[in-house]
This record gives C-alpha cells, sequence and structure tokens, in this order.
C-alpha cells in the first residue's frame, strides 16, 4: 500500500521521490491509473504535538536560564519552568488527523494516461 | 608524418565505447545469488530480469542518431527495442530480434531508451557489447573499477554487518534533526531503502535512540537528507548508526 509523506512516497520500506524518470515513481502512476486513489493512504497532519515537544520548543536556553538564576535567584527560575510544565501537562499526547490525498496525484496520472 | 592512421587498424584495440554496462556480470552489489533469483527485478548490476529474458536499457542521453553494432558471446537470442517507456519500459513495447554482430539503426532520436534484451542460456552470456559502428568489434572489457563507477550513476548500497555511521546530524528545531548522506551521482532522483532487519539508531550525546527508520527523506540526484523526530535544543549534534546487526541503505536510479 503507498502512503504518502510531506516530501515521498512510502511502499514496502521504499521512499520514492516525485520525479518521473524514477521507474517507482512511474510504477505508482500507473497503480494509480489502474485502482484510483481510494487505497492510497494520504499521510497525516499533526494537529497537537506531545508535552514534551511542546516545553522543549518554549523552555528558555541554557543561557537564559542561568542568567535568570543568578539575576532573579532560583525560586524565579523554578516559577518560570513550573509555568511552562503546568501549560503544557504530561496528559497532552501527540495528535494526528488523515489527510486527504492530494490532487496532484490524479492528475499526474490522468497526465500519463493520456500520453 | 610517418602516414595516416586507418580506423580500421584501431579497431578491437581498446578504443571502442561499450554502451553496455556490466557486459561480463562482474558486478553485482545487491549480492544476488544468480542473474535470474530473482524475478521482476535487478539481480546483477544493470540487468533486469522479468522471469524469461534479461534487459539492459541503454539511456537516451547515451544515444546518438546512427548505426550500432550488438555483439555478445554464448548461445542467447536477443532483441531490442526502442521506445518512449523510460523507467519500466523493459516489456512496454514489441522488440525487434537480433544476431550477434547485427546492426541497430537509430535515427529522428527524441527521448527514446534503447532496451536490449536475452532469452536463453542466461547463466552463460557474456561479453555484451553495443559499440557506434557498423562493424562488429572485438570485445573490449574495462576494469572493475571502471565498471562499478558506471554501476554507481544507476545503484548503489551502503552495507555493513556491524556499526557504521551514516551521517552526522544536528537538531533543526525543537522537533526535527536533520543530516545529510551523499552518494554518487544518480541518473535521475533515486528511490531510498532501508533495507529490512536494518536497526538504525539516533546517538545523541550519550543516548542512543532507536528509530528502526528515519521518519522522512528527502533526496535530489546525489543528497539524501535524513530526519529524525526528536526532542531537543536547538542545534544539538548527533549522528545517525547503522548498530547491532547492522543494515543497508539502497539508493536505486535503475531504469
Amino acid at each position: 500500500m503507498y502512503k504518502l509523506t510531506e516530501d515521498s512516497i512510502l511502499k514496502d520500506g521504499m521512499s520514492i521521490p516525485r520525479d518521473p524518470a524514477n521507474r517507482h515513481y512511474q510504477e505508482f502512476l500507473d497503480y494509480v491509473i489502474e485502482h484510483g486513489v481510494a487505497d492510497i493512504d494520504g499521510g497525516e497532519e499533526v494537529v497537537q504535538e506531545d508535552y514534551a515537544t511542546l516545553r522543549v520548543a518554549e523552555y528558555p536556553s541554557i543561557e537564559e536560564q542561568m542568567d535568570m538564576i543568578y539575576h532573579v535567584g532560583i525560586d524565579a527560575w523554578r516559577a518560570s519552568i513550573k509555568a511552562i510544565k503546568d501549560k503544557y501537562p504530561k496528559s497532552m499526547k501527540r495528535e494526528t488527523v488523515a489527510k486527504p490525498v492530494p490532487n496532484w496525484v490524479m492528475e499526474e496520472a490522468n497526465k500519463k494516461a493520456g500520453q | 608524418m610517418a602516414g595516416s592512421l586507418v580506423v580500421s587498424d584501431i579497431n578491437g584495440a581498446g578504443f571502442v565505447d561499450n554502451l553496455i554496462i556490466n557486459p561480463e556480470f562482474t558486478l553485482n552489489q545487491r549480492g544476488s545469488a544468480s542473474r535470474t533469483t530473482t524475478s521482476s527485478a535487478y539481480n546483477y548490476d544493470r540487468w533486469y530480469y522479468d522471469g524469461t529474458h534479461l534487459y539492459q536499457g541503454v539511456e537516451n542521453e547515451s544515444l546518438r542518431n546512427g548505426t550500432y553494432s550488438l555483439s555478445w558471446s554464448g548461445s542467447s537470442t536477443a532483441a531490442y527495442s526502442l521506445n518512449t517507456a523510460g523507467s519500466s519500459g523493459q516489456g512496454a513495447e514489441s522488440y525487434t530480434a537480433i544476431t550477434s554482430g547485427s546492426q541497430i539503426t537509430i535515427s529522428g532520436l527524441t527521448t527514446e531508451t534503447l532496451w536490449v534484451r536475452f532469452t536463453g542460456d542466461l547463466a552463460n552470456l557474456t561479453e555484451v557489447m553495443l559499440s557506434k559502428g557498423t562493424g562488429a568489434s572485438s570485445f573490449v572489457g574495462r576494469s572493475y573499477g571502471e565498471e562499478l563507477a558506471l554501476c554507481q550513476r544507476y545503484y548503489e548500497v551502503l552495507e555493513t554487518s556491524s556499526e557504521i555511521v551514516i551521517c552526522p546530524m544536528a537538531q533543526y528545531n525543537s522537533t526535527v534533526a536533520y543530516g545529510v548522506y551523499q552518494f554518487t551521482q544518480k541518473r535521475a532522483v533515486p528511490t531510498v531503502t532501508f533495507l529490512a532487519g536494518s536497526t538504525v539508531k539516533y546517538f545523541r550525546g550519550s543516548s542512543a535512540i532507536d528509530i528502526g527508520t528515519p521518519a522522512r527523506e528527502t533526496i535530489g540526484t546525489q543528497t539524501l537528507r535524513l530526519s529524525v523526530i526528536n526532542s531537543a535544543t536547538v542545534g544539538t549534534a548527533g549522528w545517525l548508526a547503522f548498530t547491532d546487526g547492522g543494515g543497508a541503505l539502497q539508493i536505486d536510479a535503475e531504469l
């Protein structure tokens, strides 16, 4: 079964580029011509990252944190870190939704079929 | 001047360019047990097997209008097809039978690929030669290194049975680390496969994170961008490696 990602097409461990000169890409188009896109996995879109990713993105750099401890004190530093942890509790899991197969797939297949 | 050089004097003397790659079946990067082990696949380098025939496609970029001579050793029979199917075009068009030492004439060339195919005693087929000109030339071999370089325009594999570093990585944003692996320039953007059983780990500091297969790959004709979903601060360095049982990264741009 084919699965689309942002950059390529996956099948049986292969990562297939959208290059017309690539034979696996041509086989993919042949599959679409014959079977349509019903069996193709359009991939997934992340609607929410997990807590660890969100926290890492928001934590100040190590240098900024050391600076805060030196100038404002460790309690203030602890409070600022806790605010981020409370904002993104451990219950926050990564959530994704299925994406529809993009239009270019049928367009490219139709183009090949018409040749 | 001692006299004019006559073309017939140098035929077969090593100056003839053979458009067939791996004509003596010396290159087997996939480690196939034979030339015909797997059907509908490439086994030995550059030779595609469909269950009956061995095919080799000569890409359009290597062809010119004119006459070519095809010759080979062994009792196999051959045919050729000049078609625009290009990739996956091995069986797409009708083929014309040809005997060893005979000519193929190409005219009005645009985007066609020339496919030659053999059937019969494929195990003993060797010294396949396709050269420009009307006279059948004596077979001219190439060194193993030259042949490997020609084959790697179409296929190469990074393979190990133990630990080997694939590429260095650096954290791009809070969720993704990127690395670039470079390989011999291919004829087209290749298909990339981590073969089954490959154990790939991402090393960061003292951590070794088992990631199975890198999450995304963006590729050009000579670079592969590997990415790992990973939480770390921007700029954090690491490296990607095969570990434990090893593995193989296959890069395939065959016709």
